[in-house]
């Protein structure tokens, strides 16, 4: 292949043969580092946090429950975080605050995997005008600034509504679909070149020689080798995503009230971090750290774990 | 003056937050010897052409740059200028002022009558598209100065077709210097209008090269430009040494324009600017550190939350009243503003001549009188009620604090609908709101009637024709006796009654106007800050150096 | 070589019009939705119809095609394509020259990403290096810790505390203790100063590129670590030629390849992500530029900011694909 985009995209492709033994020995690697065991289990609390916040709300507050007349009230026994300038309890609001950008991460990287790995196996596959059609759709989508197309796109689909849907999916949808169509051609990018390198390989040539169709070629036997490097980002990329939230949500364009989020506890408690009341940035900033770093560590581990080159 | 948007912090704090730095060799020039330089923080304007300007942006610099037949002094009284003495009249419909003579461009054309008309004719034609042309519409013969209504079909755009005529038939230069307008009805606050921005004189150079004087303006002011507008930069000026009204001390003034979220705040805390207004999150921090040196003042711009009187449920008056009652004005002062704001309880701001106290008869927080009025009226239990406002971020907080409030004091889910601006204005205006809304006023003239007549009055009897859908004949009636009273304060006194029937039927919920704080820097003289309630800005020319 | 570049170019000028047309469609799209931008000219007060559809004619906005949602606008396209073929690009709607607002960004941003740029070659290629050379050890660990943390750590709240932390309360402190006028005073600000452009631009220009740092310092790592192991590298050893020179000389070369290539992707990327930087320290470049013309739907300055990032990022691309086939004596085009 004389493309060199394949060798600058192109990860790491683990050698077929050895795949089983690769992912477990992955596996039991990981298993024993304590940065992997304690990022696993921050994970997890975050993903419960996110999905299930009426647990963790220890303190029973209801963050929608808001009274102007403690605004930013101070940090007490019943209140461990105090509240915000609207009286909202704020422990209740960064449990809260967990859900619509985790959920949003997940459903972005989901489709994103969908849809960049279904258009990068084609391309990848046929090659020749479809892959021609596919390039160039990339570059298309890569040339326009993430921001100012996120911008455009949220700013006239804020009051979207999808019937049938619930309100906490109401306001992650804009968000999730800007996410999903600038950023499903890294993902496709690199499904692609995995494929153009399987390709060639003999079980494939002997699969065809045996008389399987494109279709069963495609998906029984370079998909799975494909997804391999793909597989080791997904932590990278939820993180990516809740970075993006966060960053939307500052600018006032994530998801919408009344669903809470930490960028836009960020973003609101910003303007006070130098004039008395740094709780309110440092809190949602804290767990956004964590989170974020959590998914990271593990993310990388992964993917060192799955590295052949650096055995 | 125009309301750019409904104001949000920033807007309020880049104008209101007039800065003042001695730049450059950093000890202060003394201000006796005229030479020295300011620096001060703007927002961008939209257009420096005076009857195209709407907003506060553009007004201040046309202040500087150029000048009018009148100025408002902080009693919202006219001060003549250009004008010898305040206009006369016998039957409140037939206007005359008399000119000073003496007075140019900075192009060197001689400012007359004459001159006044052509300025006035070029505002309100309507090819030329000014924004400000709707403030001489009570002129006689305004109407054959607009282009026929919008006759875009399915084939593309056409343009309207032209005025009847190309020159306003109600101004009349009589002779070099006296300027007669006649108006379609009497109406005995036409004076107030004339200290407005789309009064001011242009110049025929202006005229006949709109693009470049928007770019650099043939002034007649206390200030000319140097070089050009540098758009969302700066603007420089600097004293016009032949201008025979009042003169500034010192000889430049430059203005840095902060857009989008950048406010001049921090420079100021940086100390590269001397005078600006905190941002309402800082807001508390400053006073302890500069308390002696801040200047706390009301603005003349109302907010409130309007009411679709068309819908079914809000048609009920009790309804309007009960939710009045219900929100705590001074406790989101207090909460969102940090108390930098004052409560309204009447429909008009206190500094506006024609202010009464306590118009509004439901606008002191009282749950158990509203949760009563509630149990009473159409409005169902259990109803969700929708808030709407546009996107903007001082709208959306207040929303929030009254959808709490609502729903700590009369138990009511709300849900907050926020819309893109345009589309929340269009929404307005095509009625098609479910809810109470954000909405706000910045007067163009200093008089109450500028509070009530443009927003609820209705020539439709459904009241179709205003964005509440409000009629009321006893309060139509009112109006129309105050606009054609023989005086003033005959006039404020029927405005008055009018502002009471408004004040129990409630098309609104008058909220609060907003406090503007500015902070003195210690390269200026205190002493010399004038600020003018009325404009809500400083007398920049009479500002002088430590 | 030459025929490569040929058909590049013309792939380019195809993804140009498609980029174009997709963006035109999408304003014309915001506009039918959210409604003309024009009427906000007028606030919250009431506006004659013939007021407005002149005011809609005079910026160029009253094609009926903009009230029915979902119409491509062919016109409103086709006369903004004939315009900019004679290089008219439009008025703002403060009136501003389009060309001469551009004209006048482009420098701010340039220099802000000068900045970054020479932060991630200084410091995050010799981190990279660095780290590969010393693997296993203390050095090694503490650059991987540090990017890890930079990835965490979302660009715009490290931005928001650097300009809090940095410009207001170290600011006030150095320009108290050393003046106002003071380097270090001028350093700290927590805004853009046009009269200090250099200086006041270093502290978010170095944020910035902290922002990006991670992957230019791990990818200069990994580069490293196998060039290390690379035969040609032992072979050198093994001739007997110091080990600086062995480093310097062949390895640095070599990994520096898929560097640069990343560099350039970040840098044509990253133009038009200054959007945020620009906002909080209020530096007037193209980010900004762009962010305030889509809070207020101003078109032309939209499409003709997109125009220009998308023209760099293409023409970046293809720079970099003839640097590797020039660097890269296996490279061969065809």
């Amino acid at each position: 292949m004389s493309d060199a985009n394949v060798q600058v995209t192109a990860a790491v492709v683990p050698k077929t043969q050895k795949t089983r033994s690769l992912w477990s020995d992955a596996f039991h690697d990981l298993r024993k580092r304590p940065t992997v065991v304690i990022s696993a289990l921050v994970i997890l609390v975050m993903l419960l946090i996110g999905f299930f916040p009426g647990l963790f709300n220890f303190q029973g507050q209801n963050p929608k429950a808001c009274d102007l007349a403690l605004t930013r009230g101070g940090m007490s026994g019943s209140h461990w975080f105090g509240f915000d300038e609207f009286g909202c309890d704020y422990y209740a609001q960064a449990i809260y605050g967990a859900g619509p950008s985790i959920q949003l991460a997940i459903i972005v990287v989901t489709a994103t995997l969908l849809i960049g790995g279904l258009f990068g196996v084609l391309a990848g596959f046929y090659g020749g005008w479809v892959d021609a059609i596919f390039s160039r759709a990339v570059d298309v989508f890569n040339s326009i600034p993430f921001l100012l197309g996120a911008m455009l796109l949220l700013t006239m689909f804020r009051d979207w509504k999808i019937p049938g849907l619930g309100t906490r999916f109401q306001a992650i949808i804009p968000a999730a679909i800007t996410l999903i169509i600038f950023s499903w051609t890294g993902t496709m990018r690199l499904i692609r070149a995995s494929v153009i390198e399987s390709r060639g390989l003999d079980y494939v040539q002997a699969a065809r020689s045996l008389g399987a169709s494109d279709r069963r070629i495609m998906f029984r036997h370079i998909l799975p080798n494909a997804m391999a490097p793909v597989v080791s980002l997904i932590p990278l990329s939820i993180a990516g995503m809740i970075t993006a939230e966060a960053s939307l949500s500052f600018l006032g364009l994530g998801v919408r009230p009344p669903e809470i989020t930490w960028g836009m506890m960020i973003s609101t408690g910003a303007g006070y971090f130098t004039t008395g009341y740094p709780r309110l940035l440092l809190v949602p900033s804290a767990f956004l750290i964590i989170t974020i770093l959590a998914f990271v560590l593990l993310g990388d581990a992964i993917r060192d774990a799955l590295d052949p080159k650096l055995r | 003056m125009r309301s750019k948007r409904v104001l949000s912090a920033v807007a309020v704090a880049a104008i209101a937050g007039l800065v003042v730095t001695a730049c450059g060799s950093g000890d202060g020039d003394g201000g006796s010897d005229g030479a020295g330089e300011i620096n001060l923080s703007l927002g961008e304007p939209k257009s420096l052409i005076p009857p195209n300007i709407g907003e506060t942006e553009g007004g201040a610099i046309a202040r500087l740059v150029y000048s009018g037949l009148y100025d408002y002094g902080n009693d919202g009284s006219l001060v003549p200028v250009i004008a010898d003495g305040q206009p006369t009249t016998t039957d409140n419909k037939v206007w005359t002022i008399k000119l000073k003579t003496g007075f140019k461009f900075q192009n060197g054309e001689e400012i007359n009558a004459e001159l006044f008309k052509k300025s006035w004719d070029f505002a309100v034609d309507g090819r030329n598209a000014n924004g400000g042309s709707y403030f001489f519409s009570k002129i006689s013969g305004f109407a054959d100065t607009q282009s026929g209504a919008d006759p875009d079909g399915e084939e593309g755009p056409k343009k309207g077709a032209d005025p009847k005529a190309d020159e306003l038939t109600g101004v009349k230069a009589v002779d070099a210097t006296t300027l007669e307008i006649t108006l379609d009805k009497p109406w005995v606050i036409f004076p107030q209008l004339l200290g407005y921005t789309a009064f001011f004189p242009t110049a025929e150079g202006c005229r006949t090269a709109v693009d470049a004087c928007n770019e650099t303006p043939i002034g007649n002011g206390p200030f000319k430009f140097v070089g050009k507008w540098e758009h969302e930069t700066a603007i420089k000026l600097t004293r016009w040494d032949e201008y025979t009204a009042e003169k500034s001390s010192y000889k430049d003034l430059n203005f840095k324009i902060y857009t989008g979220s950048s406010v001049a705040w921090p420079d100021f805390q940086a100390g590269t600017v001397d005078i600006a207004a905190p941002t309402p999150d800082a807001y508390n921090d400053a006073k302890s550190t500069y308390g002696d040196k801040m200047i706390e003042a009301d603005s003349p711009s109302t907010w409130s939350l309007g009411y679709p009187v068309y819908d079914e449920i809000f048609s009920d008056v009790k309804v309007r009243q009960a939710f009045s009652m219900a929100i705590d004005r001074q406790a989101i002062i207090d909460a969102i503003f940090q108390g930098q704001g004052k409560v309204l309880d009447s429909l008009t701001p206190s500094m506006i001549p024609g202010f009464k106290a306590g118009t509004c008869a439901y606008c002191k927080v009282d749950v158990e009188g509203a949760k009563a009025l509630l149990d009473s009226s159409k409005w169902t239990k259990g109803k969700k009620l929708e808030l709407w406002t546009n996107t903007s971020p001082t709208g959306e907080k207040i929303l929030k604090a009254i959808g709490d409030q609502l729903n700590k004091n009369l138990g009511i889910e709300y849900e907050l609908k926020t819309l893109e601006w345009p589309e929340y204005l269009q929404k307005k205006t095509d009625q098609e709101i479910t809810g109470p809304f954000f909405t706000g006023w910045q007067p163009d003239y200093p008089s109450i009637e500028n509070y009530m007549a443009p927003l609820y009055s209705s020539i439709a009897k459904d009241g179709s024709d205003n964005d509440f859908g409000f009629y009321n004949a006893q309060y139509e009636a009112l109006m129309a006796e105050g606009d054609t009273a023989p005086d003033m304060n005959a006039a404020n006194a029927k405005y008055q009654e009018a502002e009471t029937i408004l004040g129990t039927e409630l098309p609104i919920a008058p909220l609060f106007t907003r406090m503007t704080s500015t902070v003195i820097g210690e390269r200026i003289d205190f002493d010399s800050v004038n600020r003018n309630p009325i404009l809500g800005t400083i007398d920049f020319v009479k500002l002088k150096l430590a | 070589m030459g025929r490569y570049v040929i058909r590049r170019l013309l792939q380019a000028v195809l993804t140009f019009g498609v980029v174009m047309f997709l963006l035109h469609y999408l304003m014309s799209l915001a506009i039918q939705i959210n409604g003309n931008p024009v009427r906000t000219f007028f606030g919250d007060k009431p506006v004659s119809p013939e007021l407005l559809a002149a005011t809609k004619a005079k910026f160029g906005l009253d094609d009926p095609c903009l009230s029915r949602v979902g119409d491509p606008c062919l016109n409103l396209f086709g006369k903004r394509m004939s315009d900019w073929a004679s290089f008219d690009f439009g008025t703002n709607f403060n009136r501003a020259d389009v060309s001469e607002l551009i004209l006048n960004a482009i420098p701010k941003t340039l220099q802000l990403f000068l900045i970054v740029t020479i932060v991630w070659v200084l410091f995050g290629i010799t981190a990279g290096v660095l780290a590969a050379m010393r693997r296993g050890r203390f050095l090694d660990y503490l650059v991987r810790i540090g990017t890890t943390l930079t990835i965490a750590i979302p660009g715009f709240l490290l931005l928001i505390l650097t300009q809090k932390i940095i410009g207001v309360w170290l600011g006030n402190w150095a320009r108290e203790e050393f003046g106002r006028d003071s380097v270090l005073g001028i350093m700290f600000q927590p805004s853009y100063n046009a009269r200090y452009p250099w200086l006041t631009l270093l502290v978010p220009g170095i944020v910035l590129g902290i922002f990006g740092i991670a992957g230019i310092t791990r990818l200069s790592r990994t580069s490293m670590l196998e060039n290390l192991r690379a035969d040609f590298v032992r072979t050198a050893k093994a001739k007997g030629l110091r080990q600086r020179r062995v480093t310097i000389v062949h390895t640095l070369r070599n990994s520096l390849i898929p560097v640069i290539t990343l560099i350039g992707f970040t840098l044509a990327d990253a133009l038009g992500g200054s959007v945020i930087t620009e906002g909080i320290y209020g530096i007037p470049g193209m980010g900004k530029l762009a962010y305030d013309a889509v809070k207020k739907v101003d078109t032309p300055v939209i499409i003709a900011v997109t125009a220009i990032l998308s023209v760099s990022y293409m023409l970046v691309n293809l720079l970099i694909d003839l640097l590797y086939a020039v660097l890269d004596p296996r490279i061969r085009y065809e």
